[in-house]
């Protein structure tokens, strides 16, 4: 086989994988088209009522929630507060009992 | 004072309800009754706090330390229910818990601050008095700075224009709420120095019965 045919083949081998693989890598090279994201209410509008189910926050828990943490953290420091102010009591008039015994 | 703050809790809730939804974000609005009352009390609870450390930094009475260590206290307490309340309305107003922008970061800091006071004293040892006075000082001047955030830098939190704002049926409920809280701050503010003072002759005794 001649030069110019080797290089005639190599030239046409060339073109074969190009022609098969140059759009694969185009597109990959390039990204999808995509739709532009949308924000709630800009398309259309959904009714509450026929929001999916696992979509619907209902404020009610949130708000329960919110008034029990209050609720519990007033009232466990009130009673921390009351049995701290027990304990010193109490060790304060055996601590004078004891002074006054001497 | 303590029997007249609980008996204001317990009717609040009716208050609260006979309240008017707001326009946007409905029931979880009325999470507002309690969350701005004690957000006011933490910062009440800060600045006696910083008041009675710059007393105890100049003069150095026992009785301004007991009232810092008292008001810091308060200051923890009511910064959990203001910090635990704003990310549950959050969630649903805002559909986020949390958003790090001015007033919430720096109310955090505040609370952080007052935590590290309470341990400095509880694990810090005799001589600690002064060190604490210092970081209540700090938090004080973070009051300010929390207070305006909401004016100054963009924010999704409400601003200050919205307490002025309310309606004659909204602002009833809330100012009942502050009522309620202030008299359940002087109860706990004064029966916490109360238990300080009896720690104190107690330490002094057993002091004199070892010496």
């Amino acid at each position: 086989m001649s030069i110019v045919n080797r290089i005639a083949r190599s030239i046409a081998l060339l073109l074969i994988l190009l022609g098969t693989g140059a759009p694969r890598v185009v597109a990959q090279g390039t990204p999808p088209a995509q739709a532009p994201p949308t924000s709630a209410a800009q398309d259309e509008y959904v009714p509450i009522d026929q929001l999916p189910e696992n979509e619907k926050l209902p404020a009610a828990p949130f708000l329960i929630a919110a008034y029990a943490v209050a609720w519990g953290a007033i009232l466990i420091y009130l009673l921390m507060l009351w049995r701290r102010l027990g304990r010193v009591e109490a060790d304060l008039r055996d601590a004078r009992r004891g002074a006054g015994g001497r | 004072m303590l029997m007249a703050a609980l008996a204001m809790f317990a009717v609040a809730p009716y208050f609260i309800a006979q309240a008017p939804y707001e326009s946007t974000m409905g029931l979880v609005q009325k999470i507002f009754y309690f969350h701005v009352p004690a957000a006011i009390m933490m910062f009440l609870a800060t600045f006696t706090c910083g008041i009675a450390s710059v007393s105890y930094l100049v003069r150095g009475k026992a009785a301004s330390d007991r009232l810092a260590e008292a008001a810091a206290e308060l200051t923890v307490l009511f910064g959990i229910i203001v910090l635990i309340s704003g990310p549950l309305w959050a969630r649903k107003a805002w559909g986020v818990w949390w958003q790090w922008d001015a007033r919430l970061t720096s109310t955090l800091v505040l609370w952080l601050l007052f935590s590290a006071y309470l341990l400095l004293r509880r694990f810090g040892g005799p001589g600690t008095e002064k060190l604490a006075a210092g970081v209540a000082l700090f938090g004080m001047a973070n009051v300010p700075f929390i207070y305006w955030s909401v004016n100054v830098w963009r924010t999704m939190h409400p601003k200050t224009t919205v307490v002025p704002s309310l309606v004659p049926e909204m602002r009833f409920p809330f100012y009942w709420c502050m009522v309620a809280f202030l008299l359940l701050f002087m109860a706990l503010l004064k029966t916490r120095v109360r238990l300080a003072e009896q720690q104190d002759s107690l330490d002094l005794l057993l002091a004199e019965a070892e010496g």
